[in-house]
This record gives structure tokens, sequence and C-alpha cells, in this order.
């Protein structure tokens, strides 16, 4: 293929890149910073999955913040300032409040309407075993209370203040505030609207809002932090706690920008340096350069074109693509330094490398994990960019280069060392690092294959969460049970089926309390059992003590009986109750329809034993319990070993491809490096991290696919060359550069991804000239005699 | 309608508060300041009998009714009521405990979460400590003293309290003697007290007290 036609394909390749990016611009780039959106589908069922991203949508716009002081007026005035600056502020929805008065009112009357169909627990047996005569009797004692004439107004229509009690029961079952069993010394107590908890010899006054726009918004995260600096400036003395996963989503949008600009710029300058001093001229820098911003291009605006967003960790991932992807250009110009014409000699190497890296990533594409994919996508289609622009464009732009004799004489001296290595008890030698490596492997606890490798927390922001949660009986926002039905009432019954089984482990111990919606709405069967109930027990019979004591007369009792019968299909309904500020403000428990089925979740507080909820949900075919940290922990650890295998299936079509080009002999000194590598890299990251988790086991991919680079470009030489050294020496640190700094970041998934890579790179680069030898012999080529 | 179980807890701390008795007699000749009449409630009295008069405008009758009211150590008191019929009631700093007419302990905890009602608690727990200072935020308090004795006249300022009660009256000399309640609703409420002395009765409400 001509120069001139390679050129157009290349102008035409970049056109359509461009073309497309341009579009995707003007569309409205997205950046994603939600790392659930990383994450697996986790729940084999997807009605489940759906359930929860229904809650979690809820849940993660909820912010929880506590002023802390000795001083109780000092915590009272932090929290009335903060709630006024957060009250003004646009990025905030609304403060969660206590029911106004106008609230409280419209709730009495909703269920003062349906006090016919409406018994507790408790009542319903009462009144089953003992009749009205409790009833009447409380009522008369709450009667001669000196404070009830509010109560006495209800009497003739309400005689046994059934919705009363009815409400009463509900709020001490909903609204209750348990002290944690672990402090001794607890209250808390509403002033003007602000939950002041005292605990441990402090003042705490805690504040939840729930804010306007999702929590990975960069204008809210911005606008609530400035809330907070604001705070910290007026109220020196008062120490500010809060909670949400506003804060963490901030704070990994932070780290991961930082992290973006220091390995990206980093590994540029590495690489601007290097080939400054490598090649001596304008020309290699600039086409080196375009080849890299192709390639980042490149896979950019493929990985927003297939997933319609990338996500920020896909960008720090790829970042340090630019130490991989630079490779094809060393080459090209190492090789440039004896010949004019450079591609032909590497041209079947860098093939051969593009597409074992890229056999190794689609078997990375193939997980069913959306964030490695994306990286994978944008990895592959990156190298492809940057070997696309090596291969069509560089010979456009004659270049001739000239290496400084004293650099190569560095890398030239590093092959003569490692020639003498290259030994065979040397080699047997390095066999038993597999063996060590994987006897490491057999014995380490997997329990860091967790969520949290996704996102580094800082641990004051963790310990500010605790504290809130023991203050505050929070449900918890990743555990709960989901149940679902054809119907909202056949929903309403299953939750009442439940009932005494959760009972069952609040007594137990295992959670602190539970909530559902069939605490406040009953199902309709319950409603017309509890009307049939009600309307037995009212009669002059039942209430002659109150028609005694003059606080009900027999007409009114009349009238009573015949609205009693009148209100007989007049049960509350689950839409009235929603539509109710009480229903407001526990919607959270109703998730209405989901793929045509009804669903209803129960919120579980205070959870301290995980295997009880489990061992009940399996035990009943209602309950649904979704554990959402604990589902992608054991997907972790089954990816893990999932690429691994997909590792050791490329292996061997690698293996088949290189065997079936050469021999089995080279094909397996090929191999070999890399092989060595990974161990040395497990290795390292156990002794280091005591861990080997998924992102370091992803990292092998990588490692294998440079790796084999290496021996690829010394099984492709026609002859000994120095240039190789070169070539591979200089990828060699850019990639350590790259991957040294990846290794730096603060988010475990990334360090552990860096570390392995680190250790891998090191060794294979170390040992690719020995096997670089034992390849030249095995394909008869003299040693090694130039200069 | 959710507040009223605490404004019933606040109200019978309230009148825990009227039995306290003066040392020096009466306040005839002390300056008429809330901190004299504070002093002079530090011994209680153990055993009390009170007779409740309550207006309602709903009903025809008013709605009468009588019974015993023990102030116990650990600043608990048993009320009962005796007529038209027996209940019982224990009130402790951090309890609240209802009995029926078979001295059957009847569930009805307290509702912590409502904010009207704390504030009147904790109106109510501060004339039982003597603690005046903090009542004036949130009544107007007006001191008379009488050569016959002294009246505490409050009158709510605080909005939430002012939905519920609009005016409270306490009349003493030795000791408190009547307490006038007025709700916000016009119904009045008027309780009256005398101290008795009987082992029998003592003995009977005390069994209340044991846990």
């Amino acid at each position: 293929m001509s120069i001139n036609l390679r050129f157009i394909f290349w102008l035409l390749f970049f056109a359509l890149v461009g073309g497309i990016f341009y579009s995707q611009i003007n569309s409205g780039l997205k950046v994603e910073t939600n790392i659930l959106k990383l994450l697996p589908e986790t729940e084999v069922d997807p009605f489940a999955e759906k359930a929860f991203a229904r809650f979690s949508e809820n849940n993660f716009k909820n912010v929880i913040f506590a002023t802390k002081s000795e001083q109780k007026s000092d915590a009272i005035a932090g929290a009335q300032f903060l709630s006024s600056k957060l009250k003004l502020s646009a990025s905030v929805h609304s403060l969660q409040s206590q029911l106004s008065e106008e609230e409280q009112e419209a709730v009495g009357k909703l269920y003062f309407k349906h006090r016919f169909h409406l018994l507790s627990n408790s009542d319903r047996a009462l009144l089953q075993n003992k009749g009205a005569e409790p009833f009447t009797d409380y009522t008369i004692q709450m009667v001669y209370s000196p404070l009830s004439s509010q109560l006495i107004q209800l009497l003739p229509q309400d005689p046994l203040l059934l919705s009363y009690r009815y409400l009463q029961q509900m709020s001490d079952t909903s609204f209750a505030n348990k002290s944690p069993s672990n402090t001794t010394d607890h209250s808390s107590e509403f002033i003007d609207d602000i939950l002041v908890i005292y605990s441990d010899g402090a003042y705490y006054s805690m504040i939840t809002a729930t804010l306007a726009a999702s929590p990975f918004d960069s204008d809210a995260q911005a606008s609530i932090r400035q809330i907070l600096e604001g705070f910290q400036l007026n109220h020196p003395n008062t120490e500010l706690l809060f909670t949400g996963a506003i804060f963490y989503a901030q704070h990994a949008a932070a780290s991961a920008k930082s992290e973006i600009s220091t390995i990206g710029l980093g590994s540029l300058i590495g690489v601007i340096l290097l080939l400054i001093i490598a090649f001596r001229s304008a020309l290699p820098l600039t086409l080196t350069l375009v080849s890299l911003g192709v390639g980042v291009l490149a896979g950019f605006t493929a990985v927003n074109a297939f997933f319609g967003s990338i996500h920020i960790l896909t960008l720090v991932f790829g970042s340090s693509l630019v130490g991989v992807a630079v490779d094809y250009a060393f080459h090209y110009f190492a090789s440039a330094n004896e010949s004019k014409r450079p591609l032909p000699i590497i041209f079947g190497a860098i093939s051969l490398g593009l597409v074992s890296s890229v056999i190794g990533y689609a078997a990375l594409f193939t997980t069913p994990f959306p964030g490695l994919q994306q990286m994978a996508l944008f990895c592959a289609t990156g190298l492809v960019g940057a070997y696309l622009t090596v291969i069509l464009l560089f010979d456009r732009v004659p270049s001739k280069v000239q290496t400084p004799h004293k650099l190569l004489l560095v890398f030239i001296a590093h092959s003569r060392i490692s020639q003498s290595a290259s030994k065979k008890p040397f080699l047997l030698a390095l066999l038993a690092l597999p063996l060590i490596a994987l006897w490491l492997l057999m014995n380490t606890s997997d329990d860091n294959d967790n969520i949290r490798q996704l996102q580094s927390v800082p641990p004051a922001l963790h310990q500010q969460e605790k504290t809130i949660q023991d203050l505050v009986s929070a449900p918890a926002p990743n555990q709960f049970f989901v149940v679902k039905g054809p119907s909202p009432d056949q929903v309403l019954t299953k939750l009442e089926s439940v009932n005494d089984q959760l009972d069952g482990l609040i007594a137990q111990g295992a959670i602190d309390n539970f909530h559902h919606a069939a605490h406040f709405v009953p199902s309709s069967t319950q409603q017309e059992s509890d009307y049939r109930q009600v309307r037995s027990h009212t009669n002059p019979t039942t209430l002659q003590t109150l028609l005694e004591l003059g606080l009900i007369t027999s007409k009114q009792l009349e009238k009573l009986v015949q609205s009693i019968s009148e209100s007989q299909s007049n049960v509350l309904t689950l839409k009235d109750w929603l539509a109710s500020p009480l229903g407001q403000r526990f919607s959270y428990l109703w998730l209405d329809k989901i793929d045509g089925e009804y669903a209803a979740i129960i919120t579980l507080h205070n959870i301290n034993d995980i295997t009880a909820l489990e061992s009940l949900a399996d035990n009943n075919s209602t309950l649904y319990f979704i554990n959402k940290v604990e589902k992608v922990s054991s997907l972790f650890s089954q990816y893990r070993e999932l690429s691994l295998i997909m590792l050791a299936i490329a292996i061997a079509v690698i293996m088949l491809v290189l065997a079936v080009r050469y021999n089995l002999i080279v094909a397996s000194l090929i191999v070999l490096g890399p092989i060595i590598a990974a161990s040395v890299a497990i290795t390292a990251n156990i002794v280091i991290n005591s861990s080997f988790n998924l992102f370091s086991a992803l990292a092998l991919f990588l490692v294998f696919g440079i790796g084999i680079d290496y021996g690829l470009f010394y099984a492709e030489s026609k002859k000994r060359s120095p240039y190789i050294y070169l070539a591979i020496g200089l990828s060699a640190i850019t990639t350590f550069l790259s991957f040294g700094l990846l290794s730096l970041s603060a988010t475990p998934a990334i360090h552990a991804f860096g570390l392995t890579m680190l250790s891998g790179i090191l060794t294979v680069f170390v040992l690719s000239p020995i096997l670089g030898h034992q390849i030249y012999q095995a394909k008869g080529l003299k040693h090694d005699s130039s200069t | 309608m959710m507040t009223t179980l605490t404004q019933y807890t606040a109200f019978l701390l309230l009148i825990a508060s009227c039995f306290i008795p003066s040392t020096a007699n009466a306040c005839v000749d002390t300056p008429c300041e809330l901190n004299s009449i504070a002093k002079q409630i530090s011994n209680q009295p153990q055993l009390n009998e009170f007779k409740q008069l309550k207006t309602v405008a709903v009903l025809t009758q008013p709605l009468k009714s009588s019974g015993y009211l023990l102030l116990a150590d650990n600043d608990r008191v048993v009320w009962q009521t005796q007529k038209p019929i027996k209940s019982t009631t224990v009130i402790g700093p951090n309890s609240f405990k209802q009995y029926n007419k078979q001295d059957e302990a009847i569930s009805a905890p307290a509702n912590s979460n409502n904010q009207t009602s704390q504030l009147i608690s904790s109106t109510f727990l501060s004339i039982l400590s003597g603690d005046f200072e903090e009542l004036n935020t949130n009544f107007d308090v007006i001191a008379i003293c009488k050569s016959s004795g002294w009246s505490l006249n409050l009158t709510s300022t605080h909005s939430d309290i002012q939905r519920v009660i609009k005016h409270i009256q306490i009349l003493g000399n030795t000791s408190i003697q009547r307490l006038t309640f007025a709700e916000a609703n016009g119904d009045i409420t008027q309780i009256t007290f005398d101290t008795i002395d009987s082992q029998e009765i003592h003995a009977q409400l005390g069994q209340f007290l044991v846990d």
C-alpha cells in the first residue's frame, strides 16, 4: 500500500473518530461518577435489581448532619444556622421535618375517617378476648385526666377511642427513637423541630436533608461543600458531622480527577522527556503525541458511543494507556535508527503485539461487568487508534532519527548482563516462582473482594457515618427485604403475614426494628375483619358505663351505630395513605409497580446478625433479602476466579497462535516471561497488601499483553539488533512511570492494579533479554556481536 | 390528638408541684418574687386527696372525679382516681405507667417525639423543680401575695403551648390548695387538694411503686 493511500486511510479514520467525538460533544458528554454504575447486576432476579435501584435512588439523596457540642445551646444554634442555609440552597430539595400542626391534623382526620376498620395487633387481641370493657375503662381514664377536652369531643363518634389508639400505636412503632444498646447515657428531644440527642457527654442536633439532584451531580457537591465551609467559619467551636452518599461521591470524584491529571500528565511528561533524550528531534515527539492523542480520542469516543457515558474510573485507568500505546511509536523510531523504512521491520512485531493485547482485552470484555467492559473497550480501541496512526501516518512524514550512542550503550549493557544469566539452571529455578505464587493464592483469604475497593473511603468520613448511625436508628441502606405481589392489597397481606417472624428477629436481637407499609395501611382483608369486630362491640350494652356517665347520649349512640353500618366499604386505601403527609414521608417503603408486579420493602434498623436475616428469607418464599454489599463482594471473588480462568484460556490461545507461527519452544519462551512476571506480581500483592483481589487479577491481563509484546520483538527480529533493547527499554520506562503512578492511587482497586503492573512489568523487563537470548538461540540467530 | 397523653403526664407532674409546702409560714410577709415562692416549695406532704371538676363545653354536665395523690421519693408520684372509676398512673422522671381498675398494667407508652408535648412536659418539669427562671421563657408569670396566701398566674407566650393551654393559676398558702387550668378551647379544669393522713391509703398507693 502506498504511503499516500495509507495517509488517506488515516485521515478517513481520524475524520470518523473526530466526527463522532464532535457529535458527542454537541449532544453533551457525560462523565459518570456513581460507582454502582460500574457494577454488574448482582441479583439473579432482575426484579430485585430494579427494587434496589429504586430504593437506592431515594436513599442516595439523603444527607444527615449532626452538630456536636458540649453546650446544648451551641449544638442547637449550629443546627439552626445550618438548616437556614440548607433551606436557601437550590441543591437541597427539602429538610426532613416533624409533621406540622396542619399535617398532623390531616393524618388524624384520615385515620379518624377509617376508624371502624383499624385495630392495632394488641387491640385486636384485646377486643377479641375481653370485649369492649378495657376500651371503655381506658376512655374514662383518659377523659377524667386534666387535659382531655380534645378527646372528649371525639367520644360521640369514637367512644372506644379507636382512632386515637391506632395513631398512638402507629407513632410508637414508627417514630420511636430507640436508644442504642451500647450507650447507657442517651436521651433525645425535639427543640424547634430539631432533634437534639444527648449521648456520652455531648449534645448532637440532627438535620436530615433530601437533595434536589443526584449526589453525583458536581454542582450539588460544590454547593453543599460551600455550606459546610461557611458553617465551620461561623461556628469554629461546634463540631459538624455529616454523612450521605454525596460526600463519598464527592471524595471519589475529587480524588479520581486529581489522579487522572497526575497519572496522565506524569506519564505524558515522562514520554516527552524520553522521546527528546532518545531521538533528539521534534518530529518523532510530535508524531508520537499524535498517535497517543488519536488513541485516547478513539478510546474515549468508542466507550461513549457504546455505553452512552464514560465512567471517571475508566478515565483514571485509561490515562495509563499512554504508557502502553506509546510502545508502537517507540519501536518505530528505534528501528528508524537503522533503517529509512522502519515499518516493515517492526510491522510483524507490533501487529502481533496488538493482536495479543486485543485478545486479552476481548477476554476482559466478555465479563458481565460494565466497569471492566468500559476499561477493556477503552484500552483496545485506544491501542488500535495508536497502532493505526503508527502504520498509516508515520511513513508519510519521514523523520531522521539519531539515538545518542551513550543511551544505547546503557541498554546494551543491560542486555549483556542478562545474557550471562541466561543459563538453563537459572531458567529452571524461575519455574519455582509460579508454584510459590500458586501456594500463596491458595492460602490467602479473599475477604478483600469488596465493593469498597472501588472507592477510597476517608477514615474521618467513615467514622462520622458510624457515629451518626449510632445516634439515629436509620434504615440500613444496602440490606432490606422486598415483598411483591400482583396487587397492592396482596402485597400488604404478605407484609402482615411476616410480622411475627420479623418480631422474632427483634426478639433474638438480629435487628432493632423494622418498618413496612402495612404498619400504616392494613390489608383490606384485615380491615374488613376488624370492621366486623368493631361493629359487633358497639352497642348500648357494651357502652353502658359511658352512657351512665353521660359521656355519650343514647341518641348519639344510635347515630353512631348507623354510621358504622353505613361505612362498611370505607376501607383505608394505600393510595389515600400515600397521598397523606405521613405517606409522603414514608413513601420509600412502597416501590409501586416493577415489571407488572407491585413491590414494597421492609427496612431493617441496626442489623446485628445478617445470617438470621438470610435464613429467614431462605425459609420464606414471600421474603426476598437484598444484601448489596455481600452480593457485590461475592461477585468480585467470583469474577476474580473467572478472570484468572479467562487469562489462562487467553494464554493458551496466544500460545497456540505463536506455536503455529514459530515453534513450540519459541512460543513457550515468549509466554514464560509473562507467566513468571504474573507470579512475581501475585507474590508482591500478597506480601504488600496481604490480598490478591479482582483488580490485581485484571492487571495481569495487561502484564501479559505487554510481556508478550517484548517476547515478540525478539521472536520477530531477523537479526540481533541493539535497537530492540532500546525500544523495550523505553517502553518499559514509560510503563513503569504510568503504572507506578497508578499504584499511588487512593482508590484501593487502582492501587492494587498499579502495584501488579509495576511488579509484573519490572519482571518482564528484567527477564526479556534473558529469554530473548534463548529465543535467538532457538531461532538459530548468532550471538550478539553488534556494536 | 397524639399529644394528649404526654400532656396528661405533664399535667400530673404539675400537680405534684402543688403540694410542695413552705417551711416558712406562708408568704404573707415575704417579697412577692418567684424565687421566694420557689424556696418555699422544698418539702412535700406525702399523701393528698384531690377533687377535680371539669367543665367541658360539649357536655351538659361537668365531669366530677376524685382520688389520691402520693408523692414518693425519687421524684415519683402515684395519681389514683377513685371515682367514677378506679385508675392509677405512676409517673417518674423517665417512666409513665398506667393501671386499670383491676390494677393491671395497660400499655400506654408516652409519645416522646412530639414537639408540643415535649414543650409542655418540660414546662411542668420546670415548675416541679422550682426552676422558675426557665418558666419565664414560655410564660408570662405574675406572682401575687396577699395575707391569705399567694397565687401564681401563668399565661403561655409560646405558640405551641398556647394551642393547648391558655392559662394556669396556682393558689396556695401553707401549701398549694387549688389549681385552675384553662384550656385553649375554653374548657376549665379545677382541682382542689387536701392533705390527708392514712396509713391504709398510703400503703395501697405505695404498692404501685414496687417494681
